[in-house]
């Protein structure tokens, strides 16, 4: 039976089925699509995964991937929500908290996934880049126009 | 459609039914596998008959090709073949002589075995310029000094009418010993298509006269036997009142040594011509 990062295929996809459905949902915005991208992400994971040294490897590895199928997704399906589909935004529960959140949706997914990558999930520039095949260097730019952004969306500013 | 914000995502839950699914992913790998396995095992004895009826296809076809085609001339009702027979009966040059009638010539010069041993025995005198050493007829080296006796055969020959007086310009020769140009004469059983046929005027023609026959080459080489008058040149006729047809055969007495136009010539007994012309000739390979 082969393993992955000393885990079994079934400990594996427990392990990491949160992380690869808020990667997909981070682009796709729906459900039903990251639903899709999520099993091609298992079923790349069981036919053609490398060998991992430890477990961020493996996590690393399994964000990418999930990156990847939801832009191939959307290419696929030429379909991309619109950043003006958050016009509509529900009651908050927590006013800052929910503004942030709202924000941070309004931004490209580019800077979105960025961010994400580096304030949820606490990845290093060095790690994003590697999760996302760029170079550190435009990492760091993205994730300073990202901020920028954010603050021009949050601020008020969205031009 | 609910909306999701970046809180919301974060702490979205991941269905149980996704990980199930995502669960069951290395059986319908491995069903999926087998498939393929299966398929690929179809695939190639398909493509293997398919190469093996190709190549019996091509091996069939080769085989074909190879036969050789059915000969479907006419035949003559007997095999003609060289008569040596004929050929030694005709009085002719004496090599030729020589060549064919081995035995004969060897049976002839084997009556002088004593003459040359004499002479080889004879005691040279001095001064005397008569003496020759004749080696014994058995010697490779031997050459008759003589000219060589014309065989016995040559008093069996039958007694033949004068040559004609108006007989072909070239000497009479014998069927031509070396190849000829066009082609080499099969010797073996060779059968050929082609009669002549003319019809004469019947006061021309006596009711006895005897027609012949000869066909001379391209190159004006007579063909058959030198004798004009042997059996091989004698045409046949078809008395039809004020006419009479005369035909001859070639392929019954003679071979010929290419497919091509012949000169033909018909004359009596008296060798006065009686017609002449040209006709194509073929010779077959009937084996």
């Amino acid at each position: 039976m082969k393993l992955y990062a000393g885990l079994t295929y079934e400990q594996a996809v427990r392990k990491y089925a949160q992380n690869v459905t808020s990667a997909c949902m981070m682009r796709l915005q729906n459900m039903d699509d990251a639903e899709d991208c999520f099993q091609n992400t298992f079923v790349k994971l069981f036919r053609n995964s490398p060998r991992f040294r430890d477990e961020e490897h493996l996590k690393a590895w399994l964000l990418r991937v999930a990156i990847n199928e939801s832009k191939n997704y959307i290419r696929d399906n030429r379909r991309e929500l619109p950043l003006d589909h958050f016009s509509e935004q529900p009651a908050p529960s927590s006013e800052d908290e929910s503004d942030i959140s709202w924000a941070l949706m309004k931004l490209e997914p580019k800077y979105r996934e960025i961010l994400y990558l580096f304030y949820i999930e606490e990845y290093r520039v060095s790690e994003i880049a590697q999760i996302l095949g760029k170079n550190p260097n435009t990492v760091k730019t993205m994730l300073s126009r990202g901020r920028d952004r954010l603050r021009q969306i949050y601020g008020g500013d969205e031009s | 459609m609910k909306k999701y914000n970046f809180n919301t995502i974060n702490n979205l839950t991941t269905p149980e039914g996704w990980i199930e699914k995502a669960l069951e992913i290395p059986q319908l790998e491995e069903k999926r596998r087998s498939e393929v396995r299966r398929r690929s095992v179809r695939y190639a004895s398909l493509a293997a008959s398919i190469v093996l009826v190709g190549a019996l296809a091509v091996i069939l076809f080769m085989n074909k090709g190879n036969q050789p085609p059915v000969v479907t001339a006419p035949m003559t009702s007997e095999t003609v073949s060289y008569d040596f027979e004929r050929s030694t009966q005709a009085p002719t040059h004496p090599a030729t002589v020589a060549a064919t009638a081995a035995p004969t010539v060897a049976a002839a010069t084997a009556a002088q075995p004593t003459v040359a041993a004499a002479r080889a025995t004879a005691p040279t005198q001095p001064g005397t310029q008569n003496a020759v050493f004749s080696p014994e007829p058995s010697d490779i080296s031997y050459e008759p000094t003589q000219p060589v006796i014309e065989p016995d055969i040559s008093t069996q020959a039958p007694t033949q009418p004068p040559a004609p007086t108006q007989a072909p310009t070239q000497p009479p020769k014998d069927a031509p010993t070396e190849a000829p140009k066009d082609k080499l004469p099969d010797l073996a059983a060779v059968g050929y298509d082609g009669i002549i046929i003319e019809d004469i005027s019947a006061d021309e023609l006596g009711d006895d006269s005897i027609i012949c026959c000869r066909i001379y080459t391209r190159d004006g080489e007579p063909v058959g036997d030198g004798d004009s008058y042997s059996d091989e040149h004698l045409a046949r006729r078809i008395d039809r009142g004020e006419e009479v047809t005369v035909y001859y055969i070639p392929c019954d007495y003679v071979v010929l040594p290419y497919n091509g136009v012949y000169r033909y010539e018909f004359y009596d007994e008296t060798g006065r011509i009686l017609c002449t012309g040209s006709e194509y000739l073929m010779t077959e390979s009937i084996n």
